[in-house]
């Protein structure tokens, strides 16, 4: 009788062909779910990745009420505290990840180059709060696929202030023509760098992670301001936001650099501050898998696959997100020429080839004030968001 | 069939007057059946609400009970939720806002739909012609609401075609907002979107009136605007309502325009459900959704008090 069992025993042909037949169901942000990327890894493997795309904002509630339909998901880590609190996430052992040793330090070591000290971020947000706590080490709740760094932006010439500050969006010369990001997340993390950086408050918690009293300073500053109308309004999308800057009707903001990239080729003389004096506000995506997955030696073989950089690293790269092996990117992007003239891709992108433009990973890195993470107390943060903007 | 149920009836009534008796037995016999047929017929249809509708609510109303800790969703029975979504300020100012949102957007479909049903059902005489009009005006819903919203931006965006209008008569050097990410422009939006449900039941309640009625008020002296408010009005009053009700129903669910077109400047109580969801705070996103739930049903009751739309059917 055929079984699979027996097919995979009787040889590499069978389990090729078998592997060629395997599929696996993923859903994230078009940027991952880029049918380049999932088409390298079927080359690779000849296992067929569906992927479904998603908004960000969407992205945690279809988790939720859609995980046991999928085998994983690729999404920011800002939510991962949400989903595996809710079960929804199947913890994975450093033995199932053999391409995890190659990961750069931020992401495997605690206490390496750009970790936050006070935070443990991104570290924090990887390993489960047993493997933290047993200082172990080793058993992951996700796996880093990019990051990048959130600042802000400006127009030129309209703006004004102290440009190379988040001051410049609270600053009132720039009243009526300020943004913040609809989110309480996001936006309370800029006013809490700002604030403590620049001497105005000392907090408790972390800039990502605010305690109750940290968070009613915070929303003291932005109800004060709001009320003031600093701000024209709180952006809530890409295309939104693209507008905006280009129509003119805000000046400055906690703006997305692809956003600011968008409104510049429209026109509109905008700037994106890469390290602003407070420090960057550092995120990471990446995959986590499903309880009920049926398909377990797939999924992980796709997640390593993202784990050894490679085409999605470089991929990625060309979109200004940086990926966890950096060293698996630059044999890559250092061979080709396609941004700037005369410029390796490598160098331009990763080595901080023309710095005003694009700074080097590590002065980035350098520079991060923190990194997000869903907060302990996020009823808190959503009930003042709430009532900030209603 | 009715002979045994006849032979149990009782002696004296048989005896007295059997042809009558029979005859109400057999109507008794026929309303049963009627009943029968009634329930099984509607059975179908009330087991489809209670797996779509009800269950689904009372699943709902189930989850507001519910209790997070830390990040983790406690199956209980705690009224924690329930008394801080009624007691805060923040809730009661955001049922507020979406109330006079919807009344103004209802207002302005009302106005609209109301003069659009009557020019098209008064002043267009060929039938075809009204029939492709109405179409016309029904187009939009071939493509999906998120779609429309959509396509708001390229013609009122920075680079939409209002302002490559309004650039090119020189009006402005910079483009303008006055329609995008601002309170006016979401209830601009809201109303173009929903008038189609007025201008349509409109159109049919002016065009079942009989033009002798009019004709016959107009004759005793009637001025158009008096026969229009007395007469047309209150006659096509069920295509009014129905216009309402449904415009309704959507307007208390819509939080796509608030996001997209509004730019999220007026935050409603269908928007506030999903920010809450998206923040994983499922119980108060269950409470709330229970509260406009409840809003639009009270509403919508006050409509069918105010006309029964089952009489139009």
């Amino acid at each position: 009788m055929l079984t699979l069992a027996g097919l995979l025993q009787s040889g590499p042909a069978a389990a090729a062909l078998l592997a060629s037949r395997a599929q696996i169901t993923e859903v994230g942000l078009s940027l991952s779910e880029n049918p380049k990327i999932l088409k390298a890894f079927t080359d690779a493997t000849g296992i067929r990745v569906n992927g479904k795309t998603n908004v960000f904002i969407d992205l945690v509630t279809f988790w939720i009420q859609n995980y046991k339909q999928y085998d994983l998901i690729n999404n920011s880590s800002v939510h991962i505290n949400g989903l595996y609190g809710q079960k929804t996430v199947r913890p994975v052992t450093l033995a199932e990840v053999p391409a995890w040793k190659g990961v750069t330090p931020l992401f495997r070591t605690p206490g390496a180059f750009g970790v936050n000290k006070k935070s443990g971020l991104p570290i924090t947000n990887i390993y489960t709060p047993a493997s933290l706590k047993s200082k172990k080490y080793d058993v992951l709740r996700m796996t880093p696929n990019w990051y990048g760094f959130d600042a802000f932006g400006y127009v030129q010439g309209k703006a004004k202030g102290d440009l190379t500050s988040y001051g410049a969006i609270f600053d009132p010369a720039n009243r009526g023509k300020a943004s913040l990001e609809k989110s309480p997340l996001t936006a309370t993390m800029k006013v809490a760098t700002y604030l403590q950086k620049s001497g105005q408050a000392k907090f408790q918690g972390t800039f990502s992670n605010l305690t109750k009293k940290d968070l009613a300073v915070v929303f003291d500053f932005l109800t004060e301001l709001k009320n003031d109308g600093q701000f024209r309004l709180f952006w809530s999308d890409f295309g939104q936001l693209v507008d905006l800057i280009s129509a003119g009707e805000v000046w400055v903001g906690d703006w997305w650099a692809a956003a600011v990239e968008a409104a510049r080729q429209k026109g509109a003389k905008a700037v994106f501050v890469n390290n602003p004096k407070e420090g960057s506000n550092g995120w990471f995506h990446g995959a986590s898998i499903s309880p009920a997955t049926k398909n377990l030696d797939a999924v992980l073989k796709y997640v390593n696959w993202w784990l050894r950089g490679g085409v999605a690293g470089a991929t990625l790269g060309l979109q200004g997100y940086y990926s966890p092996r950096p060293d698996a990117v630059k044999k890559i992007l250092d061979k080709q020429s396609t941004t700037k003239k005369g410029v390796s891709d490598w160098e331009y992108w990763y080595a901080g080839a023309m710095p005003k433009e694009r700074p080097s990973l590590n002065s980035r890195l350098r520079n991060v004030a923190d990194w997000s993470v869903f907060p302990t107390e996020f009823q808190e943060y959503n009930r003042l968001w709430t009532k900030l903007t209603s | 069939m009715t002979e045994p149920a006849l032979a149990h009836q009782p002696s004296s009534s048989v005896s007295s007057t059997p042809r009558e008796i029979s005859n109400v037995d057999v109507e008794a016999v026929l309303r049963r059946r009627a009943r029968r047929s009634a329930l099984l017929l509607v059975g179908p249809a009330v087991l489809w609400m209670s797996i779509a509708v009800v269950v689904p609510l009372a699943f709902l109303a189930w989850v507001s009970f519910w209790r997070l800790d830390g990040f983790t969703l406690v199956h209980a029975w705690d009224p924690e939720t329930w008394d801080f979504v009624l007691r805060d300020a923040t809730f009661r100012s955001l049922t507020l806002r979406t109330l006079e949102v919807v009344t103004i957007v209802l207002a302005a479909v009302v106005v609209v739909g109301t003069i659009c049903g009557y020019f098209l059902a008064r002043f267009v005489r060929s039938r075809t012609l009204q029939a492709a009009l109405l179409l016309l005006s029904i187009l939009p819903f071939w493509i999906s609401y998120e779609i429309r919203i959509i396509m708001w931006r390229p013609l009122f965006g920075s680079d939409g075609l209002v302002n490559y209008l309004v650039s090119r008569v020189g009006v402005t050097s910079e483009p303008i907002t006055l329609f995008l990410y601002n309170q006016h422009a979401m209830i601009l939006a809201m109303a173009s979107l929903y008038v189609v449900f007025v201008i349509g039941p409109m159109t049919w309640g002016f065009g079942r009136i009989d033009r002798e009625v009019v004709m016959a008020a107009r004759s005793l002296g009637a001025s158009p605007w008096r026969c229009f408010w007395t007469i047309e009005l209150p006659l096509a009053k069920g295509g009014l309502v129905a216009g309402v009700f449904f415009s309704a129903i959507f307007l208390f669910g819509d939080f796509a325009t608030e996001r997209m077109i509004g730019g999220a400047q007026s935050p409603m109580l269908a928007g506030t459900i999903e920010d809450n969801a998206n923040l994983l705070q499922w119980p108060t996103a269950a409470a709330l959704a229970i509260v406009l739930t409840v809003i639009s049903l009270v509403f919508l009751g006050v409509l069918m008090k105010m006309h029964d739309l089952r009489q139009e059917l």
